[in-house]
Protein backbone atom coordinates (compact mmCIF):
# COMPACT_ATOMS: atom_id res chain seq x y z
CA UNK A 1 0.00 0.00 0.00
CA UNK A 2 1.34 3.45 -0.94
CA UNK A 3 1.76 6.10 1.72
CA UNK A 4 0.13 9.50 1.28
CA UNK A 5 3.34 11.22 0.25
CA UNK A 6 3.84 8.76 -2.58
CA UNK A 7 0.23 9.11 -3.53
CA UNK A 8 0.62 12.85 -3.69
CA UNK A 9 3.66 12.50 -5.90
CA UNK A 10 1.81 10.18 -8.26
CA UNK A 11 -1.11 12.54 -8.27
CA UNK A 12 1.07 15.52 -9.17
CA UNK A 13 2.74 13.62 -11.96
CA UNK A 14 -0.60 12.54 -13.41
CA UNK A 15 -1.92 16.06 -13.23
CA UNK A 16 1.25 17.42 -14.82
CA UNK A 17 0.78 14.98 -17.70
CA UNK A 18 -2.73 16.23 -18.09
CA UNK A 19 -1.54 19.83 -18.13
CA UNK A 20 0.91 18.89 -20.84
CA UNK A 21 -1.89 17.35 -22.86
CA UNK A 22 -4.02 20.45 -22.36
CA UNK A 23 -1.18 22.71 -23.38
CA UNK A 24 -0.80 20.80 -26.64
CA UNK A 25 -4.52 21.10 -27.40
CA UNK A 26 -4.53 24.83 -26.74
CA UNK A 27 -1.29 25.39 -28.65
CA UNK A 28 -2.79 23.67 -31.67
CA UNK A 29 -5.91 25.79 -31.38
CA UNK A 30 -3.92 29.01 -31.05
CA UNK A 31 -1.88 28.09 -34.09
CA UNK A 32 -5.05 27.78 -36.11
CA UNK A 33 -6.32 31.10 -34.79
CA UNK A 34 -3.07 32.80 -35.72
CA UNK A 35 -3.09 31.26 -39.18
CA UNK A 36 -6.63 32.52 -39.73
CA UNK A 37 -5.62 36.00 -38.57
CA UNK A 38 -2.66 36.07 -40.94
CA UNK A 39 -4.93 34.95 -43.74
CA UNK A 40 -7.35 37.76 -42.95
CA UNK A 41 -4.60 40.36 -42.93
CA UNK A 42 -3.26 39.02 -46.22
CA UNK A 43 -6.72 39.19 -47.76
CA UNK A 44 -7.28 42.75 -46.58
CA UNK A 45 -3.93 43.87 -48.00
CA UNK A 46 -4.74 42.29 -51.35
CA UNK A 47 -8.13 43.94 -51.23
CA UNK A 48 -6.71 47.46 -51.05
CA UNK B 1 -8.39 22.44 9.67
CA UNK B 2 -6.40 24.57 7.36
CA UNK B 3 -5.40 23.80 3.82
CA UNK B 4 -1.84 22.60 3.71
CA UNK B 5 0.69 24.86 2.14
CA UNK B 6 1.54 23.42 -1.21
CA UNK B 7 5.32 22.98 -1.29
CA UNK B 8 5.24 22.62 -5.06
CA UNK B 9 2.99 25.60 -5.57
CA UNK B 10 5.31 27.40 -7.93
CA UNK B 11 5.81 24.33 -10.02
CA UNK B 12 2.18 23.39 -10.29
CA UNK B 13 0.36 26.69 -10.53
CA UNK B 14 2.07 28.14 -13.55
CA UNK B 15 0.70 27.51 -16.95
CA UNK B 16 4.07 26.18 -17.88
CA UNK B 17 4.19 22.42 -17.87
CA UNK B 18 5.88 21.62 -14.60
CA UNK B 19 8.89 19.41 -14.75
CA UNK B 20 7.95 17.03 -12.03
CA UNK B 21 10.10 14.12 -11.17
CA UNK B 22 10.58 12.25 -7.92
CA UNK B 23 13.85 14.13 -7.41
CA UNK B 24 12.53 17.66 -7.51
CA UNK B 25 9.41 17.10 -5.44
CA UNK B 26 9.71 18.30 -1.90
CA UNK B 27 9.03 15.56 0.59
CA UNK B 28 6.51 16.41 3.25
CA UNK B 29 4.40 14.05 5.29
CA UNK B 30 0.74 14.92 5.08
CA UNK B 31 -2.44 13.43 6.44
CA UNK B 32 -5.27 11.84 4.48
CA UNK B 33 -7.47 14.84 5.04
CA UNK B 34 -4.79 17.26 3.98
CA UNK B 35 -4.22 15.26 0.83
CA UNK B 36 -7.94 15.18 0.19
CA UNK B 37 -8.18 18.97 0.51
CA UNK B 38 -5.05 19.43 -1.54
CA UNK B 39 -6.27 17.27 -4.41
CA UNK B 40 -9.63 19.04 -4.41
CA UNK B 41 -7.90 22.41 -4.59
CA UNK B 42 -5.75 21.17 -7.42
CA UNK B 43 -8.86 20.02 -9.25
CA UNK B 44 -10.44 23.47 -8.92
CA UNK B 45 -7.24 25.19 -10.04
CA UNK B 46 -6.93 22.84 -12.98
CA UNK B 47 -10.37 23.70 -14.27
CA UNK B 48 -9.87 27.41 -13.67
CA UNK B 49 -6.66 27.25 -15.64
CA UNK B 50 -8.47 25.55 -18.52
CA UNK B 51 -11.07 28.31 -18.57
CA UNK B 52 -8.40 31.02 -18.39
CA UNK B 53 -6.39 29.47 -21.19
CA UNK B 54 -9.47 29.35 -23.37
CA UNK B 55 -10.22 33.00 -22.62
CA UNK B 56 -6.72 33.98 -23.62
CA UNK B 57 -6.69 31.87 -26.75
CA UNK B 58 -7.77 34.68 -29.05
CA UNK B 59 -4.67 36.71 -28.33
CA UNK B 60 -4.46 37.96 -31.91
CA UNK B 61 -7.93 39.54 -31.78
CA UNK B 62 -9.34 37.44 -34.56
CA UNK B 63 -12.91 38.44 -35.30
CA UNK B 64 -15.48 36.62 -33.21
CA UNK B 65 -17.16 34.90 -36.12
CA UNK B 66 -14.00 33.27 -37.48
CA UNK B 67 -12.87 32.48 -33.95
CA UNK B 68 -16.11 30.63 -33.23
CA UNK B 69 -15.86 28.84 -36.56
CA UNK B 70 -12.38 27.55 -35.79
CA UNK B 71 -13.48 26.62 -32.29
CA UNK B 72 -16.24 24.46 -33.70
CA UNK B 73 -14.05 22.95 -36.38
CA UNK B 74 -11.29 21.97 -33.99
CA UNK B 75 -13.60 20.67 -31.24
CA UNK B 76 -11.19 22.31 -28.82
CA UNK B 77 -13.90 22.75 -26.19
CA UNK B 78 -14.83 19.09 -26.25
CA UNK B 79 -11.20 18.08 -25.98
CA UNK B 80 -10.66 20.40 -23.02
CA UNK B 81 -13.82 19.17 -21.34
CA UNK B 82 -12.53 15.64 -21.75
CA UNK B 83 -9.23 16.63 -20.13
CA UNK B 84 -11.09 18.28 -17.25
CA UNK B 85 -13.04 15.08 -16.81
CA UNK B 86 -9.83 13.10 -16.70
CA UNK B 87 -8.60 15.39 -13.92
CA UNK B 88 -11.77 14.62 -11.94
CA UNK B 89 -11.14 10.94 -12.42
CA UNK B 90 -7.55 11.25 -11.22
CA UNK B 91 -8.74 13.11 -8.13
CA UNK B 92 -11.44 10.58 -7.31
CA UNK B 93 -9.04 7.66 -7.77
CA UNK B 94 -6.34 9.28 -5.66
CA UNK B 95 -8.78 10.03 -2.89
CA UNK B 96 -10.07 6.51 -2.92
CA UNK B 97 -6.57 5.17 -2.66
CA UNK B 98 -5.71 7.66 0.08
CA UNK B 99 -8.56 6.55 2.27
CA UNK B 100 -7.72 2.88 1.75
CA UNK B 101 -11.19 2.03 2.82
CA UNK B 102 -14.32 0.74 1.26
CA UNK B 103 -15.36 4.06 -0.20
CA UNK B 104 -16.29 3.66 -3.82
CA UNK B 105 -15.84 6.43 -6.39
CA UNK B 106 -19.62 6.95 -6.10
CA UNK B 107 -19.34 7.59 -2.40
CA UNK B 108 -16.51 9.99 -2.99
CA UNK B 109 -18.62 11.73 -5.59
CA UNK B 110 -21.51 11.94 -3.13
CA UNK B 111 -19.29 13.39 -0.50
CA UNK B 112 -17.95 15.91 -2.96
CA UNK B 113 -21.47 16.77 -4.01
CA UNK B 114 -22.38 17.29 -0.39
CA UNK B 115 -19.49 19.64 0.19
CA UNK B 116 -20.15 21.56 -2.97
CA UNK B 117 -23.76 22.04 -2.05
CA UNK B 118 -22.76 23.19 1.36
CA UNK B 119 -20.40 25.62 -0.27
CA UNK B 120 -23.21 26.84 -2.50
CA UNK B 121 -25.03 27.81 0.68
CA UNK B 122 -22.02 29.54 2.05
CA UNK B 123 -21.52 31.62 -1.04
CA UNK B 124 -24.91 33.13 -0.37
CA UNK B 125 -23.89 34.08 3.15
CA UNK B 126 -23.14 37.68 3.84
CA UNK B 127 -23.45 40.09 6.70
CA UNK B 128 -24.91 39.38 10.12
CA UNK B 129 -23.41 36.65 12.22
CA UNK B 130 -21.11 35.65 9.43
CA UNK B 131 -19.40 39.02 9.61
CA UNK B 132 -19.30 38.83 13.38
CA UNK B 133 -17.38 35.62 13.01
CA UNK B 134 -14.98 36.70 10.30
CA UNK B 135 -15.02 40.48 10.50
CA UNK B 136 -16.88 43.17 8.62
CA UNK B 137 -16.71 42.79 4.85
CA UNK B 138 -15.83 39.10 4.93
CA UNK B 139 -17.13 36.96 2.13
CA UNK B 140 -16.84 33.47 0.71
CA UNK B 141 -15.14 33.24 -2.63
CA UNK B 142 -16.00 30.80 -5.38
CA UNK B 143 -13.45 28.27 -4.19
CA UNK B 144 -14.86 28.21 -0.70
CA UNK B 145 -12.26 30.32 1.02
CA UNK B 146 -13.39 32.94 3.44
CA UNK B 147 -11.84 36.20 2.35
CA UNK B 148 -11.61 38.81 5.04
CA UNK B 149 -12.09 42.49 4.34
CA UNK B 150 -8.34 43.10 4.40
CA UNK B 151 -7.97 40.53 1.61
CA UNK B 152 -6.43 37.81 3.76
CA UNK B 153 -7.55 34.29 3.23
CA UNK B 154 -8.78 32.11 6.08
CA UNK B 155 -7.51 29.10 4.17
CA UNK B 156 -10.54 27.14 5.24
CA UNK B 157 -11.98 24.75 2.76
CA UNK B 158 -15.65 23.95 2.28
CA UNK B 159 -15.55 20.74 4.25
CA UNK B 160 -14.55 22.68 7.33
CA UNK B 161 -16.56 25.76 6.69
CA UNK B 162 -19.75 24.19 7.89
CA UNK B 163 -18.45 24.43 11.39
CA UNK B 164 -18.70 28.16 11.15
CA UNK B 165 -21.28 28.21 8.49
CA UNK B 166 -23.98 28.17 9.71
CA UNK B 167 -26.51 28.69 8.68
CA UNK B 168 -27.84 28.76 12.12
CA UNK B 169 -27.05 32.30 11.16
CA UNK B 170 -29.26 32.00 8.17
CA UNK B 171 -32.33 30.05 9.05
CA UNK B 172 -31.92 28.92 12.61
CA UNK B 173 -30.75 25.41 11.81
CA UNK B 174 -27.75 24.00 13.57
CA UNK B 175 -24.75 22.67 11.72
CA UNK B 176 -25.88 19.08 12.31
CA UNK B 177 -29.37 19.80 11.09
CA UNK B 178 -28.00 21.37 7.97
CA UNK B 179 -25.71 18.43 7.22
CA UNK B 180 -28.57 16.03 7.76
CA UNK B 181 -30.87 17.92 5.46
CA UNK B 182 -28.29 18.10 2.66
CA UNK B 183 -27.56 14.40 3.03
CA UNK B 184 -31.25 13.61 2.91
CA UNK B 185 -31.60 15.74 -0.16
CA UNK B 186 -28.79 13.90 -1.96
CA UNK B 187 -30.22 10.53 -0.93
CA UNK B 188 -33.61 11.58 -2.09
CA UNK B 189 -32.19 12.39 -5.49
CA UNK B 190 -30.41 9.07 -5.66
CA UNK B 191 -33.57 7.20 -4.86
CA UNK B 192 -35.38 8.82 -7.72
CA UNK B 193 -38.75 10.19 -6.85
CA UNK B 194 -39.35 7.90 -3.90
CA UNK B 195 -41.22 9.82 -1.31
CA UNK B 196 -39.53 10.08 2.03
CA UNK B 197 -41.66 12.81 3.35
CA UNK B 198 -44.77 13.65 1.45
CA UNK B 199 -44.92 17.29 2.38
CA UNK B 200 -41.23 17.89 1.77
CA UNK B 201 -41.38 16.01 -1.49
CA UNK B 202 -44.15 18.20 -2.79
CA UNK B 203 -42.22 21.38 -2.14
CA UNK B 204 -39.03 19.95 -3.63
CA UNK B 205 -40.91 18.55 -6.59
CA UNK B 206 -42.24 21.98 -7.46
CA UNK B 207 -38.80 23.51 -7.33
CA UNK B 208 -37.32 20.75 -9.40
CA UNK B 209 -39.89 21.04 -12.13
CA UNK B 210 -39.08 24.73 -12.40
CA UNK B 211 -35.37 24.06 -12.46
CA UNK B 212 -35.62 21.26 -14.98
CA UNK B 213 -37.55 23.56 -17.27
CA UNK B 214 -34.77 26.08 -17.04
CA UNK B 215 -32.22 23.39 -17.64
CA UNK B 216 -34.12 21.98 -20.58
CA UNK B 217 -34.16 25.41 -22.10
CA UNK B 218 -30.44 25.69 -21.55
CA UNK B 219 -29.92 22.23 -23.02
CA UNK B 220 -31.85 23.19 -26.12
CA UNK B 221 -29.94 26.44 -26.39
CA UNK B 222 -26.46 24.98 -26.24
CA UNK B 223 -26.30 23.12 -29.57
CA UNK B 224 -27.95 26.04 -31.33
CA UNK B 225 -25.42 28.45 -29.95
CA UNK B 226 -22.58 26.34 -31.28
CA UNK B 227 -23.63 26.85 -34.88
CA UNK B 228 -24.55 30.50 -34.60
CA UNK B 229 -22.50 33.42 -35.71
CA UNK B 230 -21.15 35.60 -32.95
CA UNK B 231 -23.84 38.18 -33.44
CA UNK B 232 -26.59 35.59 -33.39
CA UNK B 233 -25.03 33.98 -30.39
CA UNK B 234 -24.90 37.21 -28.48
CA UNK B 235 -28.42 38.06 -29.51
CA UNK B 236 -29.53 34.65 -28.34
CA UNK B 237 -27.76 34.93 -25.03
CA UNK B 238 -28.99 38.42 -24.47
CA UNK B 239 -32.47 37.17 -25.01
CA UNK B 240 -32.10 34.90 -22.01
CA UNK B 241 -31.60 38.01 -19.87
CA UNK B 242 -35.22 38.73 -20.49
CA UNK B 243 -36.17 35.17 -19.63
CA UNK B 244 -34.26 35.28 -16.37
CA UNK B 245 -35.38 38.72 -15.33
CA UNK B 246 -38.58 37.44 -13.82
CA UNK B 247 -36.58 35.13 -11.54
CA UNK B 248 -34.24 37.88 -10.51
CA UNK B 249 -36.94 40.35 -9.70
CA UNK B 250 -37.82 38.38 -6.57
CA UNK B 251 -36.26 40.32 -3.71
CA UNK B 252 -33.68 38.36 -1.76
CA UNK B 253 -35.57 38.77 1.52
CA UNK B 254 -38.74 37.52 -0.05
CA UNK B 255 -37.11 34.49 -1.58
CA UNK B 256 -35.35 33.75 1.70
CA UNK B 257 -38.50 33.90 3.73
CA UNK B 258 -40.22 31.73 1.20
CA UNK B 259 -37.64 29.03 1.59
CA UNK B 260 -37.17 29.36 5.30
CA UNK B 261 -39.88 26.82 5.87
CA UNK B 262 -37.51 23.97 6.66
CA UNK B 263 -37.00 23.41 2.98
CA UNK B 264 -33.81 21.56 2.21
CA UNK B 265 -33.73 23.08 -1.26
CA UNK B 266 -33.16 26.54 0.20
CA UNK B 267 -29.42 26.49 -0.26
CA UNK B 268 -29.56 25.30 -3.81
CA UNK B 269 -32.08 28.03 -4.48
CA UNK B 270 -29.78 30.66 -3.08
CA UNK B 271 -26.94 29.36 -5.17
CA UNK B 272 -29.19 29.36 -8.20
CA UNK B 273 -30.26 32.90 -7.44
CA UNK B 274 -26.68 34.09 -7.19
CA UNK B 275 -25.81 32.21 -10.35
CA UNK B 276 -28.65 33.93 -12.17
CA UNK B 277 -27.44 37.30 -10.98
CA UNK B 278 -23.96 36.62 -12.28
CA UNK B 279 -25.39 35.29 -15.51
CA UNK B 280 -27.47 38.41 -15.92
CA UNK B 281 -24.45 40.62 -15.44
CA UNK B 282 -22.52 38.61 -18.01
CA UNK B 283 -25.37 38.79 -20.49
CA UNK B 284 -25.75 42.51 -20.04
CA UNK B 285 -22.07 42.84 -20.79
CA UNK B 286 -22.63 40.84 -23.94
CA UNK B 287 -25.46 43.13 -24.90
CA UNK B 288 -23.15 46.11 -24.55
CA UNK B 289 -20.62 44.34 -26.77
CA UNK B 290 -23.32 43.69 -29.30
CA UNK B 291 -24.26 47.36 -29.33
CA UNK B 292 -20.62 48.25 -29.81
CA UNK B 293 -20.35 45.84 -32.75
CA UNK B 294 -23.52 47.24 -34.24
CA UNK B 295 -22.19 50.75 -33.80
CA UNK B 296 -19.00 49.90 -35.61
CA UNK B 297 -21.04 48.37 -38.39
CA UNK B 298 -23.13 51.51 -38.70
CA UNK B 299 -20.06 53.75 -38.75
CA UNK B 300 -18.42 51.56 -41.36
CA UNK B 301 -21.58 51.76 -43.47
CA UNK B 302 -21.57 55.53 -43.21
CA UNK B 303 -17.95 55.55 -44.18
CA UNK B 304 -18.61 53.29 -47.15
CA UNK B 305 -21.46 55.63 -48.07
CA UNK B 306 -19.31 58.73 -48.20
CA UNK B 307 -16.60 56.95 -50.16
CA UNK B 308 -19.22 55.95 -52.67
CA UNK B 309 -20.25 59.58 -52.88
CA UNK B 310 -16.61 60.54 -53.46
CA UNK B 311 -16.53 58.06 -56.33
CA UNK B 312 -19.53 59.80 -57.87
CA UNK B 313 -18.03 63.26 -57.63
CA UNK B 314 -16.56 64.97 -60.63
CA UNK B 315 -12.80 65.32 -60.53
CA UNK B 316 -13.00 69.08 -60.03
CA UNK B 317 -15.06 68.81 -56.85
CA UNK B 318 -12.95 65.97 -55.52
CA UNK B 319 -9.70 67.86 -56.17
CA UNK B 320 -11.20 70.84 -54.39
CA UNK B 321 -12.08 68.71 -51.35
CA UNK B 322 -8.58 67.30 -51.32
CA UNK B 323 -7.08 70.77 -51.38
CA UNK B 324 -9.45 72.79 -49.19
CA UNK B 325 -11.96 70.38 -47.69
CA UNK B 326 -14.71 72.20 -49.62
CA UNK B 327 -16.37 71.60 -52.96
CA UNK B 328 -16.01 74.07 -55.79
CA UNK B 329 -17.76 77.28 -54.91
CA UNK B 330 -16.45 77.14 -51.34
CA UNK B 331 -19.37 75.19 -49.92
CA UNK B 332 -19.00 72.54 -47.20
CA UNK B 333 -19.38 68.94 -48.27
CA UNK B 334 -22.93 67.71 -47.71
CA UNK B 335 -22.91 63.94 -47.48
CA UNK B 336 -26.06 61.87 -47.75
CA UNK B 337 -24.74 59.32 -45.30
CA UNK B 338 -22.97 61.54 -42.77
CA UNK B 339 -24.43 64.98 -43.23
CA UNK B 340 -22.48 68.20 -43.30
CA UNK B 341 -18.71 67.79 -42.98
CA UNK B 342 -16.36 70.44 -41.75
CA UNK B 343 -13.50 71.15 -44.21
CA UNK B 344 -10.87 69.42 -42.09
CA UNK B 345 -12.81 66.16 -41.77
CA UNK B 346 -13.82 66.22 -45.43
CA UNK B 347 -10.21 66.77 -46.47
CA UNK B 348 -8.93 63.95 -44.26
CA UNK B 349 -11.59 61.57 -45.53
CA UNK B 350 -10.77 62.45 -49.10
CA UNK B 351 -7.09 61.81 -48.42
CA UNK B 352 -7.91 58.46 -46.83
CA UNK B 353 -10.00 57.65 -49.86
CA UNK B 354 -7.17 58.37 -52.28
CA UNK B 355 -4.79 56.29 -50.18
CA UNK B 356 -7.23 53.38 -50.23
CA UNK B 357 -7.78 53.37 -46.46
CA UNK B 358 -11.34 52.33 -45.98
CA UNK B 359 -11.41 50.50 -42.70
CA UNK B 360 -13.05 52.20 -39.76
CA UNK B 361 -10.24 51.51 -37.32
CA UNK B 362 -7.65 53.21 -39.57
CA UNK B 363 -9.88 56.18 -40.18
CA UNK B 364 -10.49 56.57 -36.47
CA UNK B 365 -6.79 56.53 -35.80
CA UNK B 366 -6.31 59.40 -38.21
CA UNK B 367 -9.57 61.16 -37.45
CA UNK B 368 -10.66 60.76 -33.84
CA UNK B 369 -13.06 63.68 -34.16
CA UNK B 370 -14.88 61.76 -36.85
CA UNK B 371 -16.05 59.32 -34.21
CA UNK B 372 -16.95 62.15 -31.83
CA UNK B 373 -19.23 63.66 -34.38
CA UNK B 374 -21.03 60.46 -35.18
CA UNK B 375 -20.79 58.63 -31.91
CA UNK B 376 -24.02 59.79 -30.31
CA UNK B 377 -26.07 59.18 -33.38
CA UNK B 378 -24.49 55.79 -34.08
CA UNK B 379 -24.94 54.68 -30.46
CA UNK B 380 -28.60 55.59 -30.53
CA UNK B 381 -29.10 53.82 -33.81
CA UNK B 382 -27.15 50.74 -32.68
CA UNK B 383 -29.11 50.51 -29.42
CA UNK B 384 -32.36 50.78 -31.32
CA UNK B 385 -31.28 48.08 -33.76
CA UNK B 386 -30.19 45.74 -30.98
CA UNK B 387 -33.37 46.31 -28.98
CA UNK B 388 -35.42 45.68 -32.06
CA UNK B 389 -33.55 42.48 -32.79
CA UNK B 390 -33.98 41.36 -29.20
CA UNK B 391 -37.67 42.05 -29.29
CA UNK B 392 -38.02 40.00 -32.46
CA UNK B 393 -35.98 37.20 -30.94
CA UNK B 394 -38.05 37.35 -27.80
CA UNK B 395 -41.28 36.97 -29.69
CA UNK B 396 -39.83 34.08 -31.61
CA UNK B 397 -38.63 32.36 -28.45
CA UNK B 398 -42.00 32.86 -26.79
CA UNK B 399 -43.78 31.38 -29.74
CA UNK B 400 -41.42 28.42 -29.79
CA UNK B 401 -41.95 27.90 -26.09
CA UNK B 402 -45.68 27.94 -26.48
CA UNK B 403 -45.45 25.34 -29.22
CA UNK B 404 -43.11 23.27 -27.08
CA UNK B 405 -45.37 23.49 -24.04
CA UNK B 406 -48.37 22.43 -26.04
CA UNK B 407 -46.55 19.42 -27.48
CA UNK B 408 -45.14 18.54 -24.03
CA UNK B 409 -48.58 18.74 -22.45
CA UNK B 410 -49.87 16.41 -25.10
CA UNK B 411 -46.99 14.02 -24.40
CA UNK B 412 -47.55 14.16 -20.65
CA UNK B 413 -51.17 13.25 -21.10
CA UNK B 414 -50.11 10.20 -23.03
CA UNK B 415 -47.19 9.21 -20.75
CA UNK B 416 -47.48 10.41 -17.19
CA UNK B 417 -44.49 8.42 -15.85
CA UNK B 418 -40.81 9.14 -16.41
CA UNK B 419 -39.16 6.15 -18.05
CA UNK B 420 -36.51 4.53 -15.89
CA UNK B 421 -33.67 4.90 -18.33
CA UNK B 422 -34.35 8.57 -18.94
CA UNK B 423 -32.52 11.24 -16.98
CA UNK B 424 -35.07 12.65 -14.59
CA UNK B 425 -35.17 16.38 -13.83
CA UNK B 426 -33.88 15.67 -10.33
CA UNK B 427 -30.74 14.06 -11.58
CA UNK B 428 -30.13 16.84 -14.02
CA UNK B 429 -30.67 19.54 -11.46
CA UNK B 430 -27.82 18.81 -9.14
CA UNK B 431 -25.23 18.33 -11.77
CA UNK B 432 -25.05 22.06 -11.52
CA UNK B 433 -22.82 23.05 -8.70
CA UNK B 434 -20.55 25.90 -7.75
CA UNK B 435 -17.45 24.41 -9.31
CA UNK B 436 -19.22 23.16 -12.37
CA UNK B 437 -18.31 19.53 -11.77
CA UNK B 438 -20.50 16.78 -13.09
CA UNK B 439 -20.21 13.82 -10.88
CA UNK B 440 -23.53 12.11 -10.81
CA UNK B 441 -22.61 8.65 -11.81
CA UNK B 442 -24.59 5.60 -10.82
CA UNK B 443 -27.37 7.61 -9.28
CA UNK B 444 -29.21 4.45 -8.28
CA UNK B 445 -26.58 3.37 -5.87
CA UNK B 446 -27.41 4.34 -2.36
CA UNK B 447 -24.52 5.02 -0.08
CA UNK B 448 -24.05 6.62 3.27
CA UNK B 449 -22.17 9.82 3.31
CA UNK B 450 -19.19 10.23 5.48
Amino acid sequence: MKNITDLKKDFQIKLAELRKKRKAVIANFRKKIEEAKIEKIRASILDK
Amino acid sequence: MTTPENPNKNIVENNEVPKISPENLIQKEISQEEFSDYSKNEGISFKNETAEEMEKSNSVNLDEETFEKIKNETDVEDELAEIDKESEKIIAESQQEAYQDTRTPEEITDNKKYEERLMGSLVALTGGEFEKEFGHGAKVDENGYIIKADGTNTMKMPSMLDYHAEIKKNDGRSSDELRKSIQEEIEWEKNGNKEKDTEKSEIIEEQKIEESETLQEEKVEEPQIKNETSQEKITHLTESIVAKESDLNIPVEESNSEFKKEDPGVFTEKYKFRKLQLEKEALEKLKAELIQEEKEKILQEKLDGIFKEFEGLNSQDFESILKSGKITGGRNVESKSIGSLNPETAQSLAKAFTEGIKSLSKILEALPEFLKKLDEEATREATENVDKKLEEEKQKVEEDQKTKEISEDAKLEEKPDTPQNEVSPDEVKFEENPTGNNDTENPDKQKDLK
